[in-house]
């Protein structure tokens, strides 16, 4: 009996510190995030982004969309890429080995001819077989090359960018008309610093699309991509910005970044070993900056918008949720030397430690924790009751923390307009700290079994196409948002 | 009662006054959001009597309707120029909104207001408030820095270029947004702006370098082709682009000097600026660079060859093999 | 045209914009049809052929250069006159313009007078 008390006791100090520091932490960017976002947000009336689209002195952007099978909306993607406000920019498909008719619909749909385009050396990527450049819209090309997955493809991207920044993004992702132009607004504003930027991404299940853009915005009817709507508010409306502020962000979502090129070819552009690229490029770039003593930035950029589907069902979102953390732990592994480096500034001291123990180890302490208070119930413990009511406060924390995501949300950004899409929100964010929290966390703790069945965690793993996974999936590696 | 049941009561009330302010808050604003559209509605045809034949609105608009027209005609201004606009600054003069404003610029104490305040003058501000928006490129806040940078250009003062220009220099404002001001003031900045090629400092030299290669024309040209010659690197890849706007026949062999620079970005900008001014003398010697030097270098070079002979890019290309020239030649079949 | 007046369609996304040309338009004597993007300028024009079409550059769906382009292409529209609006004053942009079959362009932010000018003269040059 004292083994299984002191084992309680022991359990429920690391589960209470934990909570603490989490809350505390959350609570902490929260107050950081109304702070800067709703000045943000005040300074976007009587910012310059018109005149940056109207200047020559705007610099080059080449947008880069991988596309592994994606013959149903590759065509309606680029589309929609062709109607983006930005005064000087071109678009790259890269077809990665698709085996379907991805190609053939291209082809038709813009006219493209065989044209020859130079491939800088600097990063290795499969062999690209052909390249290919639209005769209606002369800033269109495609890249057909060998399946190599979409770090492959992005790299291929790189290799042959004719501007100074690239920007890439997810096959089926749509990008708002004037998403490009604010999310390079920090580069405009200080392009000797700022090496890359990310934008917010928001789910457009539910809502209309018309020609390639999110016209009415709707809640999805589907409970579990509500779910994620919610889950997406707080991990870009609240970490991000805080992040930000500490110029410490080590996430930009896959689905719409914007990157100096020059930086992303000095680290070697994007790992092709690993399924968190995006994570593990940006922890590459804090680390050559700031190991050269170098000034520079990474920011995010609250406003301007990504649309992108989630999966509906909890087969795919469990995939999702375990191939996120899976590469989490690949990144983390990788540049474990960096976590508590005095070397590192903010990045070494407080996010690799953040991500390790707080998002990556948070799973397990959440879910251990969790099932002692039963066990401690179930053996009518006296330190286990109190440990609940602790437990309860966490549970109502978290509530107060998603609720004020949702509030961020609603006077920052306004952009659901029913009222009762607010009002089912709102029941949700019970439901999504009571239920889908928990159960999140047991797939993220199946990515452990998957680490250590790979040894040291990414070598030997097995290179797949980015359409091995369901096309719901694609939208890379999203934040590992769960708070606590 | 514990404590910690009273934090868990703190929790609780706190979430559900955070809900219930979401609540009022929303409704509050799509109320109010009604009620604004349906008086704008009814006063669209006021405005564009106003702007379109100098038409005065009816004496006796209620506060909320004066502060609407405030709005509508604010917008409007943006999108227009010319005696049309004129009547809309006028409007505002008579109505005291421009005083008020640069009142405003001049003592609120939050910087967002000011910062609004600078941004509204450069939409409905007569030119006599250029020095005051000059002034408020010392603000001590960016945004109203930004905003009266972005207000001097629409309202197009010469006068303010040196100020702009000082801005740009020690970065108070970015000097993607202060070049382009310039440029919307036009050729009246020249003059102003020809100083700056001698400046200390590289980035006044290299952004007047760009901006007279923008603004300016042939007369211009000898000055310029001075900065190809520059200490700076930056300078020099300026110059030989403006060069490509500005320059001549005259200023073909500094700028064919300068494809052998020993920084490869003034070598890209030499050999762009022989194709936009079409050098026939330089195919050849182009050609065998787009073969053999860095990237982006021989990429312009091959450029420059497809600009200059479309014809021979192609011959050329099937006969080094040269990649660049392959790109160049494909590229220029297409356009 | 029924009464003798020009019919001239006006494609802009920005209310505001599109406001302002169709007010003065109208206000100089013309028949002004409406649309907010680059289909429906295009399915317009193609119920019922105008005089002159007004079109912005950067329009979602279809862009002004497109629009133009099949205007130009279509039998029924071929000889519609198309005058540009263009809030970016590169050069490119201007000569895309004409490239695509433009008439005539005018810079963003405009001036009302000057549109119904060149109005005038273009459809006094057919």
């Amino acid at each position: 009996m004292s083994i299984l008390n002191s084992a309680l006791f022991v359990v429920g100090v690391i589960t209470i510190t934990y909570f603490a520091i989490v809350n505390g932490a959350y609570l902490i960017f929260t107050v950081i995030a109304w702070r800067s976002l709703s000045s943000h947000l005040r300074g976007r009336t009587y910012s310059a982004v018109e005149e940056a689209f109207n200047s020559p002195f705007t610099p080059g952007i080449t947008v880069i969309l991988p596309a592994y099978n994606e013959s149903a909306g590759i065509v309606e993607s680029v589309y929609s890429l062709l109607a983006l406000r930005y005064p000087s920019y071109e678009v790259v498909v890269v077809n990665d080995g698709s085996t379907d008719d991805t190609m053939e619909r291209l082809t038709a749909a813009f006219d493209l001819v065989p044209a020859h385009r130079a491939i800088r050396t600097a990063i290795p990527t499969q062999t690209i077989q052909a390249s290919y450049v639209s005769r209606r819209s002369p800033a269109v090309w495609v890249l057909d090359k060998r399946n190599g997955g979409k770090a492959d493809a992005l790299n291929a991207g790189v290799a042959t960018a004719h501007h100074p920044y690239v920007c890439c993004l997810d096959a089926d992702a749509l990008i708002e008309t004037d998403a490009l132009l604010r999310v390079a607004a920090p580069i405009l504003d200080d392009p000797e610093n700022v090496v890359a930027t990310g934008g917010i991404v928001r789910i457009a299940n539910g809502s209309t699309i018309d020609h390639g853009r999110v016209t009415g915005v709707r809640l999805p009817s589907n409970p579990l991509a509500v779910l994620q709507v919610l889950e997406y508010f707080r991990a870009f409306l609240i970490g991000r910005v805080g992040w930000t502020r500490l110029n410490a962000l080590l996430i930009i979502s896959g689905a719409f970044g914007l990157f100096q090129r020059q930086a992303v070819e000095e680290v070697g552009g994007y790992a092709t070993d690993t399924v968190g690229e995006d994570m593990e490029l940006v922890v590459r770039l804090h680390r050559h900056f700031r190991a050269r003593e170098e000034p520079y930035r990474i920011e995010f950029v609250a406003d301007p918008v990504c649309w992108t589907e989630v999966p509906e069902d909890l087969g795919s979102l469990s995939r999702q949720r375990r191939r996120w953390h899976r590469g989490l732990g690949q990144t983390l592994w990788r540049h474990r030397d960096a976590t508590f480096n005095p070397r590192y500034g903010a990045f070494g001291l407080l996010a690799m430690p953040y991500f390790v123990f707080l998002e990556f180890l948070g799973p397990v302490v959440e879910t251990v924790g969790t099932a002692l208070t039963i066990v401690a119930f179930a053996v009518g413990d006296l330190s286990g009751a109190s440990f609940l009511t602790f437990l309860v406060l966490a549970f109502l924390v978290a509530i107060l923390l998603s609720i004020a995501a949702l509030a961020l949300e609603e006077f920052n950004f306004r952009r659901h307009q029913r009222t009762r899409d607010v009002v089912s929100l709102v029941f949700y964010t019970l439901l999504e700290n009571l239920g889908y929290r928990q159960i999140n966390d047991l797939w993220r703790m199946l990515a452990f079994v998957d680490l250590a069945r790979r040894k040291q965690g990414w070598g030997a793993q097995k290179r797949r196409g980015i359409g091995n996974l369901s096309a719901a999936e694609a939208p890379a590696h999203q934040p590992l948002t769960k708070s606590q | 009662m514990g404590l910690l049941d009273i934090i868990a009561l703190a929790l609780s009330a706190s979430s559900i006054s955070m809900l219930g302010v979401l609540v009022v808050r929303r409704s509050h604003l799509a109320r109010r959001a009604k009620r604004q559209r349906e008086i704008e509605e009814g006063l669209k045809g006021i405005a564009m009597e106003l702007l379109h034949a100098g038409a005065e609105p009816p004496p006796h608009l209620a506060e909320a309707e004066r502060q609407a027209l405030a709005d509508l005609l604010g917008r409007y201004a943006r999108a227009i120029r010319g005696p049309t606009h004129d009547r809309i600054v006028d409007y505002f003069e008579r109505e005291g909104t421009v005083a008020r404003e640069l009142a405003v610029m001049a003592d609120a104490r939050a910087g967002w207001r000011r910062a609004t305040a600078a941004f509204r003058l450069g939409d409905i501000g007569p030119v006599s408030v250029a020095p005051a928006l000059a002034a408020a490129l010392n603000d001590s806040d960016r945004d109203v820095r930004i905003a009266a940078a972005r207000s001097l250009g629409r309202l197009r003062t010469p006068e303010a270029t040196q100020d702009l220009l000082g801005a740009a220099v020690d970065r108070r404002v970015p000097p993607a947004l202060i070049r382009w001001t310039l440029l919307q003031i036009g050729a009246p900045a020249l003059p102003r702006l020809m100083p700056g090629l001698t400046s200390d400092s590289e980035r006044l030299r290299a952004g007047a370098v760009q901006l007279i290669g923008l603004l300016g024309g042939p007369a211009e040209a000898a000055q310029i082709e001075d900065g190809l010659r520059d200490r700076s690197a930056m300078v020099r890849a300026q110059a030989a682009r403006a060069l490509s706007r500005i320059g001549g026949r005259r200023n073909l062999p500094a700028l064919r000097q300068a494809t052998w620079d020993r920084i490869p970005m003034v070598r890209e900008a030499a050999a762009d600026a022989l194709g936009q001014l079409r050098d026939r003398e330089s195919v050849a010697l182009l050609a065998i660079r787009a073969g053999g030097d860095q990237f982006d270098v021989a990429r312009a070079c091959a450029r420059a060859v497809a600009a200059i002979d479309p014809a021979q890019a192609a011959e050329r290309a099937a006969a080094s093999g040269s990649v660049h020239l392959l790109e160049a030649a494909d590229l220029a079949e297409i356009a | 045209m029924s009464d003798g007046k020009p019919t001239i369609l006006v494609a802009d996304d920005e209310e505001d914009v599109r406001e302002l040309v169709s007010y003065r338009l109208t206000r100089s004597g013309y028949e002004v049809i409406d649309a907010q993007d680059g289909e429906e300028a295009f399915r317009l024009a193609s119920e019922n052929v105008p005089d002159l079409m007004v079109l912005d550059v950067m329009m979602p769906r279809l862009d002004g250069y497109e629009v133009t382009r099949r205007v130009r292409a279509e039998e029924s529209l071929r000889s519609v006159p198309v005058i540009l609006l263009t809030a970016r004053s590169q050069e490119t942009d201007v000569s895309r313009g004409f490239e695509v079959g433009a008439d005539d362009y005018l810079k963003k932010p405009f001036n009302p007078d000057e549109l119904v000018a060149r109005v005038r003269a273009v459809l006094g040059r057919r």
